[in-house]
């Protein structure tokens, strides 16, 4: 469970991006964070996954307070989230295969058991046949789906997605959806930045925070259309 | 336990990767390591070599004791036996003032000069041999033996061994200064050229860190590389140390020969070899962790 209470981020150099941001985020929920470029939604995110901390408020990430929490401790924070970032942040020196390794290889997973998840991720994502290519070889789409390989591996109980359709065009944007949708019907909370939800599949119940300059405008829940 | 072994096994094994696909300048900075250490090394061999070659000497030193013009046989006698009782003394000689003159005559030019002489002008003398080298036991001896009757002066031979040694010891000292300064050198340059590899693992490290890494995961890979850049730099030192002496040995023997001496380099303890590679390796880490800490702070 996610919880914000009167989240404020603030840098010094562009003043406030998020002000007095509450809401609660639940176990198996899908998310769709909404708004303009500028909005405040990667910083959110960033707050969500504990990579940054907030200014004033609290954020508790099932239970623990990420304002309090020491720096050692972090990391192992971090490892619950699965990340996945709108440049891909994938390593170019190195295979599929060992992209995705790299989360196992923090979690201490080498060997055979991480060879079999590592190809279990790479099936899921239709990239079986490419994990000995270099990911610069690959499409834009198949790029994207190397990096949620790669976030899903560890198999984080949250994923995150920032802008993960931003680049790709229509009919890549909506196997990628398809693929969060999955990963959500068998329980992963998934939290997604997007500037519109055009693309949502409509087979699920889902939520939409919209952010407008830094608060929360709007908190929707779409109910599953049977 | 399994699991942090593990993690070991899987830095050093992505760190020996590494240093596989980028051999030139693995090798490269191997070589400036072994070079950078095997110098001042070398010098302290050689120095090690001296000083055993001067305790050699210094076993050649005697003692002399010079009798009074007007020593009487008794006196004489009495220094003799006294003398024969002391335990700091291995072995001596005594040498007569008329033996003495008959040996200036026997290898003087100018026999006709001393000849001219009025009486002997020498001393009565002993020649001591001490049975320890030990510069306060050769003190206390000296100052014992002037204190006997009829002495009028105790000399110690072994001035120029001890000159010689004050010039072993300032060469001592030179050598862990500049071995110091080195071995700084040399941690300026693994550092930096760790520092490089960081810039070239900076999306692998950022990444890590966002999915969780650990200060010690993303440290422990650099850490290895620099002990590895020692391990290797200590051995092309060994190696270098050994041949560059091999080589000396050859014309030192030679000379040795021609002094009808059996001296011959000592090179080969295997101490001065580990311990080599123990400083370097040392350097090697101390080293990386300096350009990882440096990284941490600079952020």
């Amino acid at each position: 469970m996610i919880v914000f209470d009167q989240v404020t981020k603030r840098y010094p150099s562009s003043g406030d991006i998020l002000q007095q941001v509450s809401f609660t985020i639940n176990e198996g929920d899908m998310v769709f964070v909404t708004g303009h470029s500028g909005a405040g939604k990667s910083t959110l995110l960033k707050l969500i996954a504990a990579i940054e901390r907030p200014t004033q408020g609290t954020v508790l990430i099932n239970n623990q307070n990420v304002s309090k929490i020491n720096n050692a401790a972090l990391p192992y924070l971090r490892r619950k989230f699965g990340l996945i970032f709108q440049d891909h942040k994938l390593l170019y020196d190195r295979n599929c295969f060992h992209n995705v390794a790299l989360p196992l290889s923090i979690n201490g997973i080498t060997g055979d058991e991480a060879s079999k998840r590592i190809r279990a991720a790479l099936d899921k994502v239709g990239l079986l046949h490419k994990e000995r290519a270099m990911p610069i070889t690959l499409s834009g789409g198949e790029q994207q789906r190397l990096a949620i390989a790669r976030a899903v591996v560890s198999r984080p109980a949250i994923l995150i997605a920032d802008e993960p359709t931003g680049n790709l065009d229509t009919t890549y944007a909506a196997d990628i959806m398809q693929l969060f949708q999955a990963f959500n019907q068998v329980g992963v909370t998934v939290i997604i930045a997007m500037h519109d939800t055009a693309n949502v599949l409509q087979e699920t119940s889902y939520q939409t925070l919209h952010l407008d300059k830094g608060r929360l405008s709007a908190h929707m829940h779409h109910a599953q259309m049977a | 336990m399994h699991k942090w072994l593990n993690q070991h096994i899987q830095a050093a094994s992505v760190v020996l990767h590494r240093l596989r696909q980028q051999l030139l300048s693995t090798i490269l900075i191997m070589t400036v390591i072994g070079v950078t250490l095997a110098i001042p090394s070398l010098i302290y061999v050689m120095l090690q070599n001296a000083n055993a070659l001067i305790i050699d000497v210094k076993k050649e030193a005697k003692m002399s004791v010079f009798l009074q013009q007007n020593a009487s046989q008794t006196t004489i006698d009495a220094i003799k036996t006294k003398l024969g009782n002391q335990s700091d003394i291995e072995a001596f000689t005594f040498v007569s003032k008329d033996t003495a003159l008959k040996q200036l005559i026997e290898t003087t030019d100018n026999p006709e000069l001393i000849a001219s002489l009025e009486g002997n002008p020498l001393p009565h003398a002993f020649f001591i041999k001490p049975s320890s080298i030990d510069k306060s036991a050769l003190k206390s001896l000296k100052s014992n033996l002037e204190q006997l009757e009829g002495v009028a002066e105790v000399v110690i031979d072994s001035g120029w061994v001890n000159r010689l040694n004050s010039l072993l010891n300032i060469g001592k000292k030179a050598v862990w200064i500049f071995g110091c300064l080195l071995g700084f050198a040399l941690i300026a340059v693994i550092s930096n050229t760790i520092r490089m590899q960081i810039l070239t693992h900076k999306d692998e490290i950022e990444v890590s860190e966002l999915f969780g890494a650990t200060k010690s995961f993303i440290r422990r890979p650099f850490l290895y590389l620099g002990t590895l850049y020692g391990i290797g730099g200590g051995i092309v030192a060994c190696i270098l140390l050994w041949f560059v002496l091999y080589m000396f040995n050859q014309s030192v023997v030679k000379i040795a020969l021609e002094y009808a001496s059996d001296f011959t380099l000592q090179f080969h303890a295997l101490p001065t070899y580990l311990y080599m590679i123990a400083i370097s390796v040392l350097i090697g880490w101390l080293a990386s962790y300096w350009a990882i800490t440096l990284r941490s702070t600079s952020q």
